[in-house]
Order: structure tokens, then C-alpha cells, then sequence
């Protein structure tokens, strides 16, 4: 048998998996573009993504940061679709029938795989669209300062990152669809590591936002290709991974689980947070806070969270007590690490209301005799006070670490009024991270009707990159380390003034709809999407 | 009782109450185009034990989640002792969603802690009294309970409220036999002071036909009856045969 013969065989599917890799295919087609109505959705999609990249990206950002950038947003897109679908798969209703389908484990998975891969090859395509037409827009306006190569330059950086984006596409959907192994047992742990490579992406942002190309001898065309060879070598390791873990775990585990009930079969007995043993719960809004606070304190008590932290903490001691030599380098590498305490809160309330709906809890939470933006707002402090008791120990152990690795450091601190701009830095972050929060609670507008979703979504997705890339200008290198002028309070105080008026009003829209989610579980937007996809065929 | 800290959420002196604890006039509801509701119109007087009874997709789901103020109806009005049904009527109604689901990471103790300091109208005694009635064991963690054993959690935090109005959405579903028993007990307990009024949503007819003083009958979103069960069995029918009689 020739190789040619051999590869042929290879690919060749069984009509079994033919019919598998449809059934899940089928779960994607509708949201191609198929009609004049979606083919308009996409374009406007398109057109809004270029439109939100130009005003973001326009000044000031090298070609190579643009496609960066794209490259990265692809790869967080598939990663989260991938994270996404295999948590669907363990509260699915279809799960048991899907399971008892008479088809080797393996199959069952690896058309899940290929299925997801295709969508997300989609929106890739889409988004490189976006970056080529990125530089076609400012290629023509540029004057000779500008930082856009020319057309042929950029014609060859986009070529070169096809590939890139091409292999970035199953390396995200393989890893997040990995997620599928670890509901049970010491797999648990490997939460770990996913949830690092989840957040850690939207930290290089920042980093990925100021690329020169005289200073970036790394991002040639050749290099790129590279990386996209490195790249398609690590997909080709994480689809192993990710087979081997779902179909020696994952499908056990699945056909074990009990809906509703994720991660918590193995202890029957239920562990008391401090609160609940000394009684402090307290009654009205005090016990609604304690209710949205008590899903927090489970999860910092679980043994791998808390190991985690610990290591986290053990770094930050370390990080700080090395960078009392460099104080600068230590506060920039703290301005980068403050994205994620910026993104964490604002992607908690994305997630948590539609997770209820979907587990069928959100009656009860809406059941409950307390107007609905109080039912939100306990919500936002509870999420909020996890987070900065998390990040607030994390910054006392990185200045514990930095008042003993010297007194170079504190020297360089105590004077010219540098202490003010850790301050600075902390408070733009703090008002950043709200300001991302309440962004996110717009998300339930998007409920009343379909437009307003495809509006939203460019919004609500570039509001996570808003720590990493706007923050540039609110906290510049040049202000690190050097006295904070007088126009940069002001500015700070407008922007607080600003979050102190956007907080309670997106609260106040989000509890104007947020019953909509009981319509819109994941359950009733596949029922719908199958009628619409049956009227298409029909 | 009323609620000191939620001037909201009282709730109205039921005994002065004469009006209807439930009415419906023409609630109609669409869900993205769908026509769920068409016109439903019907009275529950205080102190009955109603049932809401239709087959699947009927709309009874809908229309119990537009009494409990979940979200409004697009047209006609749902009142609550004369009162619209809104997020802020909450404090006269219990309510028990249809295949609903308590924070799994609590302990049965925890929940019931945390309800007694969410629900203005909780009562202590009741909760200790149901517990034993319906066997809830307060150390288990939700997470791992089993559906009986949830449904049996969630009825009690229901039922351990004062609330003149409960309203449960298939309490039955996917329930052993030995827990309906148990559910079904802990309702007719509750009647006992002839007070609060039941509106139940449930397919298990044989289960609580001997309960219903009233039932409602809706189909495909319209109303198809609303009958005083003894002016049936008056008749010579059961609220079995008039549910078959209808949607047979």
C-alpha cells in the first residue's frame, strides 16, 4: 500500500461517523451566513469588528500588533467556544442518547472536535478579514508617519498569519475542549492549569499592543510561519490530550453525572464556611449578600483552589522580594498582572445568570422577595469582594517580598512622590475592572432582541480588552515610577465619576430584562435554532 | 407579617382580603413570535386549592411564571389580591418552579439558614416541623441529593413561609413514589387553616384529585374551563374524566 493509499484510508470516515460529524455539524450550520437576513447579520458583524478595531487599534498600532492581536483573538474565540461546548455536553439533555449511540468513544469525540474546529475556522477567516482590512483602511489615510508598512509588506504579513491562524484554530478548540475530562476525580486538578491558560491570554495584551516593527526582529513573515508550524505541532499534541482524556475519563465520568450536580457527587456531606458556623448570615439584603458570597466560599475552600492561591502567593512573595532590585520592572510587571483581577468580575456576571438559567436555579434567585437590581447587586459586591480579598493578599505578599529583598527598593519609592503611582495604578485598574463589570450586566439587553446582540457583541468583547489596550493611555510607561501630575487625578476622578453613574444604571437596564434568560437557556436557543434551520430546509 | 426592611413586599391582611387571591383577565404572552397565552381569564377565591391542569406546552409553566411576576404578560392583567402580578408582589407568593434547582454547593442546613434570612415571612417552627415530616437531612449537600430528595427540600422551603398564595409548578415531576406521598401530606397539611390558596401545576391528576376544590383547564395557550370540582362529582364526574373529556 502506498503512503498516498495509507493517508486515503486514514481519512476515510464510516458512515456512522459521516452521520456523527452532521449531528454535530448540524448544531453549527445555522449560524453561518445562509440567508440574505444572516448573510446581513455577518457583514454588519464584520463591519462593526472593523469599525471597533479601527477605533481601538487605529492610532498608533503597528501592523504586526494588529494581526498579533488577531492571532490572539482567535485563539481565546476557540478556546472559549471549545471550554464552552464541553460544558454544555455534561448538562445536555441529549447527553444519554448521545452516549448510547452505538459508535466506538472515540468517535463520539473526535466529531465533536472536527465539528467545532469548522465554526471556529469561520470566525476566524472573519476576523482575519478584519485585520487585512485594518491595514487596507489605514494603508489609505496614512501620511508618511504612519506605521503601516506597505501594501505589499502587508500583503506578505497576512499571508504569513493565515497559517498562524489556521493552527491556532484546533489549538484553542482542542484545549478548551479538554474541559470535557475534568469534571471528576484528580482530573479536577488540571482546572488548574486550563484556568491559568484561559485568563493568562488576556494579560498579553498589553504586551501584544506594542509591537514595533523595528523592535520585533521575531514577527518577519518567516517567523511567523514558524510559529504557525509550532503551533499546528501543539494542536496536534492537545488533540491527543484532549482524546485521550474525554474518552478515558470524560465519557465515564459523563455517563455518571447527574445534571445539575458538577463537581459536587463526591462529598455528600456538606463542608461549613466560617460564616455559616458562626452564624453570621444575617437577614434582607445581608443574607442575599451572604447567598451570592457562600458560592465564593466554597470554592476558595476546595483543596486545589487553595494550593493554588498558596502557590500564587509563594510567587508573589518571590516576584516582590527579587524586584525590590528593579522597582520599575516590578510595577510594570504589576500593571500587566492587574488585568486579570480587571476581567474576572466582569466575566463572573456574564456567565453566572445564564449558567442558572440554564441549571434551572434562576427561578428561585428571581423568586426571591427582593427587587431585581438588589438581587444584581449583591451579585456584582459579592464577586467583587472575592476578588479584591484574592488580588488585595496577593499585593500585601508581593510588598511584604518588596520591603525585605532591600531597601533599594523602598528608596526608590520614598521619593519625588512615586509611592503616589502605585496608588494611581491601582485605582485606574480598580475603576477599570468596574467599569469592564458593568459592560458585562448590559449583556441581559441583549435578550430583547437579536440585533441588539449582534450590537453588543463587538462591544461587550472588546470591553475585555479594555485593561490590556485603553489603559495604555490612562497609565502610560512614562507615568511608572515618576510623580503623577495634577491633569492625571482630575482624569482619574472623572472616571470614577464616571463608574459611580455606569455601575448602578447597567444594573438597573440588566434588571429590567435579566428575566429573559429563563427564555433564552441553552436548551430553548438550540430548540429554536433547530425550527429555523427546519423552515430553511423545508 | 409584614417586612420592616422591604416596604415593597408586604403583604396584605388575607383574612380582610374578599377579592379573588388570583385573577387572571385575558393574559396573553408571546415568546418570540409564538402565541404561548391567548386570552386566559379565571378566579381562584382565597382559601382554594386549585389545580392548573393541561398537557404538555399547554402554557401552564408561562402563566405561573407571569403570576409569580417573573416576567409581565404582553397584554390582559394578572392580579395578586386585586394587586398586578409584578417582582414586587413577591412577598404574597411562595412559589415552587417546575424541575427547579437549589445552590448545589450548600449544605440542606445552609440553605435552609440563608432562607430564613432571605424570606421576611420564613417561620421557624413550620421549617422544623416539615423537616421531620418530610425527612430532610440537614448535613446532606444539595449537590449530591437525589430528585426526591430535592423536591423534598424545595417544597419545605416553600411550605415554611407565611404566604397567603403558594403556587408549585409540577411538584411531582420526576419523583419517587414515597416522596409524592410525602409532598402530597405536607399540602394537605397546609390547608389546615383554610387561609392560604393553592394554585398547583401537575400531570399526576390521580395524585391530588381528591385536593382540588377548583380546577383550570388550559390547552395550546387558551382557556378550555375553569370547574368548582364538587359541582363536578355533583354531575356524576371525576376532574379526571373532565380532563379527559377535554384534551382526550
Amino acid at each position: 500500500m502506498s503512503a498516498g493509499d495509507r493517508m486515503r484510508e486514514r481519512l476515510r470516515l464510516e458512515p456512522a461517523d459521516k452521520a456523527l460529524l452532521m449531528l454535530e455539524w448540524r448544531a453549527y450550520r445555522t449560524m453561518l451566513p445562509r440567508d440574505a437576513a444572516s448573510f446581513a447579520y455577518w457583514g454588519l458583524a464584520l463591519v462593526a469588528l472593523l469599525v471597533a478595531s479601527l477605533i481601538c487599534f487605529g492610532d498608533g498600532f503597528s501592523a504586526q500588533s494588529i494581526f498579533a492581536l488577531g492571532a490572539l483573538l482567535v485563539f481565546l474565540i476557540a478556546m472559549y467556544t471549545g471550554g464552552g461546548m464541553a460544558m454544555t455536553v455534561w448538562e445536555n439533555g441529549f447527553r444519554e442518547w448521545w452516549l448510547g449511540l452505538p459508535v466506538p468513544r472515540s468517535s463520539l469525540v473526535k466529531a465533536k472536535l472536527i465539528a467545532a474546529c469548522g465554526i471556529q475556522y469561520v470566525a476566524a477567516a472573519g476576523i482575519w478579514l478584519v485585520c487585512i482590512g485594518h491595514g487596507v483602511v489605514l494603508l489609505a489615510v496614512q501620511d508618511g508617519t504612519g506605521k503601516m508598512p506597505g501594501g505589499g509588506e502587508l500583503a506578505v504579513l497576512a499571508l504569513a498569519h493565515a497559517p498562524l491562524y489556521a493552527a491556532l484554530v484546533p489549538l484553542g478548540t482542542f484545549a478548551g475542549y479538554s474541559l470535557l475530562g475534568m469534571y471528576y476525580g484528580w482530573r479536577r486538578w488540571l482546572l488548574v492549569p486550563w484556568i491559568v491558560v484561559t485568563i493568562l491570554p488576556f494579560g498579553l495584551f498589553g504586551l501584544l499592543s506594542s509591537l514595533e516593527k523595528a523592535a520585533a526582529p521575531y514577527l518577519g513573515a518567516g517567523r511567523i510561519v514558524q510559529y504557525a508550524i509550532g503551533g499546528a505541532l501543539l494542536a496536534a499534541a492537545a488533540y491527543r490530550f484532549c482524546l485521550w482524556l474525554a474518552v478515558r475519563y470524560g465519557i465515564p465520568d459523563l455517563a455518571r453525572h447527574r445534571p445539575g450536580s458538577f463537581g459536587f457527587g463526591s462529598g455528600r456531606r456538606a463542608r461549613k464556611t466560617a460564616a455559616f458556623e458562626s452564624g453570621r448570615i444575617g437577614t434582607g439584603f445581608a443574607a442575599l449578600y451572604a447567598l451570592e458570597r457562600s458560592r465564593y466560599a466554597y470554592w476558595s475552600s476546595l483543596k486545589p483552589v487553595r494550593l493554588v492561591y498558596a502557590g500564587f502567593l509563594l510567587l508573589a512573595g518571590v516576584g516582590g522580594y527579587l524586584g525590590a532590585r528593579e522597582p520599575l520592572v516590578t510595577l510594570s510587571a504589576l500593571r500587566a498582572m492587574l488585568v486579570i483581577p480587571c476581567i474576572v468580575p466582569s466575566l463572573a456576571i456574564a456567565i453566572q445568570t445564564s449558567h442558572d438559567a440554564n441549571k434551572r436555579r434562576l427561578e428561585w434567585w428571581l423568586g426571591l422577595p427582593y427587587p431585581r437590581h438588589r438581587l444584581l447587586l449583591a451579585r456584582f459586591l459579592a464577586v467583587w469582594a472575592f476578588v479584591l480579598r484574592a488580588s488585595g493578599g496577593l499585593l500585601a505578599i508581593l510588598a511584604a517580598g518588596f520591603a525585605l529583598g532591600g531597601s533599594a527598593g523602598l528608596d526608590y519609592f520614598s521619593h519625588g512622590g512615586r509611592i503616589g503611582s502605585i496608588f494611581y495604578v491601582l485605582a485606574a485598574y480598580f475603576l477599570c475592572g468596574l467599569f469592564v463589570s458593568a459592560i458585562a450586566f448590559l449583556q441581559t439587553c441583549t435578550l430583547r432582541s437579536s440585533l441588539l446582540g449582534w450590537l453588543y457583541f463587538p462591544v461587550g468583547f472588546a470591553a475585555y480588552f479594555l485593561p490590556g489596550t485603553a489603559m495604555r493611555w490612562a497609565v502610560p510607561e512614562t507615568l511608572l515610577g515618576g510623580q503623577i501630575g495634577t491633569a492625571y487625578w482630575i482624569a482619574l476622578a472623572a472616571g470614577a465619576a464616571l463608574v459611580i453613574a455606569v455601575v448602578p444604571l447597567s444594573i438597573r437596564m440588566s434588571a429590567k430584562w435579566v428575566h429573559l434568560y429563563v427564555f433564552n437557556t441553552t436548551e430553548d436557543r438550540l430548540r429554536r435554532r433547530g425550527e429555523q434551520a427546519f423552515k430553511f430546509r423545508s | 407579617m409584614a417586612d420592616m426592611r422591604n416596604p415593597d413586599f408586604n403583604i396584605p391582611n388575607v383574612a380582610a382580603a374578599k377579592a379573588p387571591a388570583i385573577r387572571c383577565v385575558d393574559v396573553t404572552l408571546r415568546v418570540k413570535k409564538k402565541i404561548v397565552l391567548d386570552g386566559v381569564s379565571f378566579e381562584i377565591p382565597v382559601g382554594s386549592l386549585a389545580g392548573l391542569l393541561g398537557p404538555n406546552g399547554a402554557g401552564k409553566s408561562s402563566l405561573m411564571r407571569i403570576l409569580t411576576g417573573m416576567f409581565p404578560p404582553d397584554g390582559g392583567r394578572a392580579e395578586l389580591f386585586c394587586a398586578p402580578a409584578g417582582p414586587e408582589r413577591l412577598g404574597v407568593l411562595s412559589f415552587l418552579p417546575d424541575r427547579g434547582q437549589l445552590p448545589p454547593h450548600l449544605g440542606a442546613g445552609e440553605w435552609l439558614r440563608l432562607a430564613a434570612g432571605l424570606y421576611p415571612d420564613w417561620s421557624e417552627a413550620r421549617m422544623e416541623e416539615l423537616i421531620v415530616k418530610l425527612d430532610v437531612d440537614r448535613g446532606q449537600r444539595i449537590g449530591s441529593m437525589s430528585r426526591g430528595q430535592e423536591a423534598r427540600l424545595q417544597l419545605l422551603t416553600c411550605l415554611s413561609r407565611q404566604a397567603p398564595i403558594i403556587i408549585l409548578d409540577e411538584p411531582f415531576a420526576g419523583v419517587d413514589m414515597v416522596s409524592r406521598e410525602s409532598i402530597a401530606q405536607a399540602v394537605v397539611g397546609e390547608l389546615a387553616d383554610g387561609e392560604r390558596t393553592f394554585l398547583i401545576a401537575t400531570h399526576d391528576i390521580r395524585e391530588m384529585e381528591n385536593l382540588f376544590d377548583r380546577i383550570v383547564l388550559i390547552g395550546e395557550g387558551r382557556m378550555l374551563g375553569c370547574h368548582d370540582v364538587e359541582t363536578l362529582r355533583a354531575n356524576g364526574r371525576s376532574v379526571e374524566s373532565c380532563y379527559r373529556d377535554v384534551f382526550a
